[in-house]
């Protein structure tokens, strides 16, 4: 099968995580990076590759901040083998680049990495002084790329665009938000469970229909918080097991497909948005079956990209995803499909992709803790990206 | 590539109703939407759906385009029209 079975998740790191804790973003990624590098038990001179999602960006602030060229002289790596960018399958995109570099014998150890510092970035100011690449508003700004088609209507936000995936969800299915807030109570029940999630007091179904709107049909706990934090995880050539510390876990398959338009919203079918082809791509990959699979930790920007994602890998059928979660029993720690079990973005902070990849490994180590999924996940599945980028990882651990 | 003339019929494929305040100028509640042209409808534009109440909006309703003249673009947004 797959060249991605050339390649390991070898070690895991993520610096602290918060609300506005006023941490320049380099700061926090070298936490994350020398937790990871520890974690698989190499060191600095070891690591020889470097991944990042999207790379160097000033606009929209705290969106990134930290790119190659900062970590590599940062921590004065040397290296092979690099990439950077905005232009990949979603965020773990950057992952699965490395994966193909470690199994085409680039690199041998890669460290990848995502750093967010939006919290800070906005400060007091509130969500929309960071949504439109800091130009909203100003006299004279012009948009460009796609936003040039969505500021003139006010809709610089993905919460809109996704929320009109999700309209026509419920338009064609029948989906409901009563369906839908089983997303955002799962992830905070799951939460409850983590030290270092953001939001972690229990929220009840009534709670959820209280909150604002923020654009239908999400409300507020649809829509993930914004925080401050880095997360890396290093990815080792599959036959570098004796450097290691611990036994990796290992990539089975992953997918990286997009097949419709790349828009947000010419993508030819909105409710299915391009995770249909990522997911479609990793099944043909592999011999294991979407029952084969122990945890799910899956994207959740909004809590509707979550249903897609549950859809697009097969756990249910196309527009079933709202009959699936209902209650939200089949997504519980305990249920058919653990789901986000570290609260996802929703409730553990917007570490934008990568904390679905880091939980993944967490779980398949058996290092959950509180929320270990028991008995002790074999095959587990981290997907990100919403709209038209997607990137997922099947991972095992032997 | 070139242009070519349509209607300016269409109908809606989906929207939200905004209610967070984003940018100056757009008071919520507003109605964003995506409309399919009648000519070809693979062709969509994110818009605002106009002249009714957010309440009142529909996936699958057709619509027609109303231009809002704002400093040198005519923008194109949609109102409801009856069947």
């Amino acid at each position: 099968m797959g060249g991605e079975r050339g390649a390991v998740i070898s070690g895991i790191g993520q610096s602290q995580i918060g609300r506005r804790i006023y941490r320049a973003p380099l700061d926090l990624t070298i936490e994350a990076a020398l937790a990871a590098i520890e974690d698989a038990g190499l060191t600095r001179e070891d690591i020889d590759g470097l991944a990042t999602y999207p790379g160097n960006m000033d606009t929209p602030p705290g969106f990134s901040g930290v790119g190659i060229t900062d970590l590599q002289d940062a921590l004065r790596l040397e290296l092979d083998w690099y990439n950077g960018g905005l232009e990949q399958p979603g965020q773990l995109g950057s992952v699965i680049a490395a994966c193909a570099a470690v199994a085409a014998g680039y690199a041998r150890h890669v460290l990848c990495f995502r750093t967010v510092w939006e919290a800070s970035a906005q400060g007091d100011k509130g969500r929309a002084s960071v949504t439109m690449g800091g130009g909203g508003g100003r006299a004279g700004f012009r948009a460009g790329g796609f936003m040039q088609w969505t500021l003139p209507y006010g809709a610089p936000s993905a919460a809109n665009w996704i929320a009109m995936c999700a309209q026509r969800h419920f338009h064609e299915f029948g989906t409901t938000r009563e369906q839908l807030a089983q997303i955002a109570l799962n992830a905070r029940q799951n939460a409850g469970r983590n030290p270092k999630a953001i939001y972690r007091d229990p929220l009840t179904i009534d709670d959820y229909f209280a909150a604002r709107m923020i654009s239908s049909p999400f409300c507020l706990y649809d829509c993930d918080v914004p925080a401050d934090g880095s997360t890396a995880v290093i990815v080792s050539a599959a036959d570098a097991a004796a450097d290691l510390r611990q036994a990796p876990v290992a990539v089975e398959a992953i997918g990286t497909a997009i097949r419709g338009r790349p828009s947000w919203d010419q993508w030819d079918d909105l409710t299915t948005m391009a995770l249909r082809d990522a997911a479609a791509m990793l099944w043909s990959r592999t011999d294991l079956k979407p029952d084969d699979v122990d945890v799910a930790e899956l994207y959740d920007g909004f809590s509707f990209i979550t249903l897609a994602w549950l859809e697009a890998l097969g756990f249910c059928a196309h527009g079933e995803g709202g009959p699936f979660i209902e209650g939200g029993q089949r997504i519980a720690l305990d249920g058919q499909v653990p789901l986000n079990t570290h609260g996802g973005q929703l409730s553990g902070g917007r570490l934008h992709g990568y904390g679905f990849l880091h939980e993944a490994c967490v779980q398949l180590r058996r290092e959950g803790g509180n929320r270990q999924v028991a008995p002790t996940p074999k095959v587990a599945v981290a997907g990100a990206g919403g709209g038209p980028l997607a990137g997922c990882l099947l991972l095992t651990r032997r | 590539m070139a242009p070519a003339v349509v209607s300016g019929r269409g109908t809606l494929h989906s929207f939200t109703i905004n209610h967070q305040p984003w940018m100056p100028g757009f008071d919520p509640p507003y109605v964003i939407g995506i409309v399919t042209i009648a000519e070809q409808d693979d062709v969509r534009l994110t818009t605002n759906i106009v002249n009714c109440e957010p309440d009142a909006v529909r996936v699958g309703m057709p619509v027609r385009v109303t231009f809002e003249h704002r400093e040198d673009v005519w923008i194109p947004l949609f109102e409801p029209v009856a069947d």
